[in-house]
């Protein structure tokens, strides 16, 4: 299925790098952020006190 | 003085250059490492309290900004009209936002890399039936409704349709068309593994048929670096029956020059060979191509007297921040039969060994450089340090060939940067180190093109009108200074 059309305008959610939300507000582009953080699972040290605890 | 994300790789790289102490040794990939090497204790404590206050700086806008949400679900519940997902968190957890992303009916600009191939086809595949686009991994530049998504200048829009499997092949196309009086209408980037033969051109194909679909678009231009030649010839193939003028740039491929695509859509190897036959077919920008062979043909003259004058320059060292003006550059010195080392991985090109007589083309933007550190169209230390260095170790020998991309996104001040790190060898090395840029912007972008471009000829660099152009004259330089030497 394809998209119905190209967008007109586009309104963007910026996932990571800061710089690319501030370079499309700069454009006048409507742009949020979102304030990504790693997973904890991700932390080895976190996963292992939490094993200690169960 | 310089920062670094606390990943592994650099965390190894600190630790060898014996800078990494046990907090930098606690740091995880979401921390910045600041290091300083100093004459003295007091000095080195200045410098880390000045980087800090200027983080801290920089922390307090981003806090001070009324839309940041903690999820993307929050994020798109508080903007139900959001229509694009922009990512660029590390590649190991992309494909899950990306993920979700498609499933709050988003199309997804996927600026990480660092993504499997597996999940690559797998989100694709995901897009075509929700009929979304999944624009990268590894998507440089896309423009859509006029505005810029990633790296991006500043264009006006017009009636050229761009699909693009290489950021800055859009980027040079573009400030191209802007300087011919042309626009685009849109530029879809689709990440340079699409053509590939396991993701089989997902989004290329879809954004063809886009593009083919879309009023403002009169005709469509393909960019690509080498790609899989049955994929390509499929897309090709298919592309014949949208129903508009298309073209292909295939940069550094080499099936272009061996005739083997379908002849009924032009294909060119470097960006400029495609605006001739373009352009006349449009019957718009014509007078631009005259002022693009006159630019040309001054800069080769000038290189030329140099070399006359000093007798003695036949080696290319070319580094680039823009991987597709590394492969278009790489392509024209392999056309002009200069056997070149080089990390583009290209089917004519020779792994890097750092032989003496040989030519050399490295793209910095590649993965083993950027893993964990900015692109190097943002900060360009690193391929400024190395042209520095092989001005410095091959000395009167070397033809240094360098980009500039200016726009959204990159260095605020490239110019600048370069002139500070090769000042020093104009001043010390006799001759001069011959230099080649090529500036890929245009006037209306942050950086200001013309004025890029002054900077780089008030310290003695030469410019080229365009990449292809300085490789050109590079070419020629090479063969001149190999000649005279016989």
């Amino acid at each position: 299925m394809n998209p119905i059309k190209l967008p007109d305008k586009i309104v963007v959610i910026n996932v990571g790098v800061i710089t690319f939300l501030e370079e499309l507000c700069k454009q006048d582009v409507e742009a949020i952020q979102v304030d990504w953080r790693p997973p904890l699972e991700d932390s080895e040290e976190l996963q292992e006190i939490l094993e200690r605890l169960q | 003085m310089g920062m670094l994300m606390g990943t592994d790789r650099n965390k190894e790289f600190l630790d060898s250059v014996g800078f990494l102490d046990q907090i930098g040794r606690e740091a995880t990939g979401s921390d910045l490492i600041l290091f300083v090497e100093s004459e003295s204790l007091e000095l080195a404590e200045r410098t880390l309290a000045a980087a800090r206050t200027r983080l801290q700086e920089y922390g307090d806008v981003s806090r001070s900004l009324d839309r940041i949400y903690l999820t993307l679900d929050a994020a798109v519940r508080q903007k139900p009209n959001a229509n694009i997902a922009c990512i660029s968190i590390p590649g190991k957890f992309a494909a899950n936002v990306a993920n979700e992303a498609l499933d709050k009916g988003l199309h997804v600009f996927l600026f990480s890399d660092n993504v499997s191939v597996e999940e690559e086809v797998r989100l694709k595949e995901k897009a075509t039936r929700l009929g979304l686009l999944v624009m990268g991994p590894g998507c440089g530049t896309t423009f859509l409704a006029g505005k810029g998504i990633g790296f991006a200048n500043c264009v006006r829009r017009g009636a050229i349709g761009i699909v693009g499997a290489s950021g800055t092949g859009i980027q040079g196309l573009s400030v191209h068309f802007h300087r011919a009086g042309l626009g685009i209408s849109h530029a879809i980037g689709t990440g340079g593994r699409d053509l590939s033969l396991d993701v089989g051109g997902l989004t290329t194909s879809a954004a063809l048929r886009l593009l083919a679909d879309d009023e403002g678009t009169e005709a469509i231009v393909l960019v690509s670096k080498p790609a899989d030649p049955t994929v390509t010839d499929r897309i090709l193939r298919e592309a014949i029956n949208l129903g508009k003028p298309i073209f292909a740039v295939l940069l550094g491929d080499t099936i272009v020059l061996k005739g083997e695509l379908p002849n009924s859509i032009p294909c060119f190897s470097s960006i400029d060979a495609l605006l001739p036959t373009l352009f006349t077919r449009l019957g718009r920008g014509l007078p631009y191509l005259a002022k693009l062979e006159t630019d040309e043909t001054d800069t080769l003259i000038e290189a030329l007297e140099r070399i006359s004058r000093q007798n003695q320059r036949s080696l290319i060292r070319a580094g680039f921040t823009g991987g597709s003006l590394a492969a278009e550059a790489f392509s024209l010195l392999r056309q002009a039969g200069l056997n070149i080392e080089s990390n583009l991985h290209l089917p004519e090109s020779m792994s890097l060994q750092d032989s003496a007589d040989l030519h050399q083309v490295i793209d910095f933007g590649s993965e083993e450089f950027t893993e964990g550190r900015a692109h190097p169209m943002a900060n360009p230390d690193s391929r400024n340090r190395w042209l520095a260095d092989q001005a410095s170790q091959i000395g009167s020998a070397g033809i240094l060939l360098a980009d500039l991309v200016l726009g959204y996104g990159s260095h605020p001040n490239p110019a600048q940067a370069l002139v500070e790190v090769m000042r020093p060898l104009f001043r010390m090395l006799k001759p001069p180190p011959l230099i080649l840029c090529s500036v890929c912007g245009l006037d209306e972008d942050p950086q200001v093109a013309s004025a890029q471009t002054s900077l780089l000829r008030s310290a003695g660099i030469l410019v080229a009108p365009s990449n292809a152009a300085a490789a050109r004259i590079a070419a020629s330089c090479a063969k001149y200074g190999n000649d005279s030497r016989k």
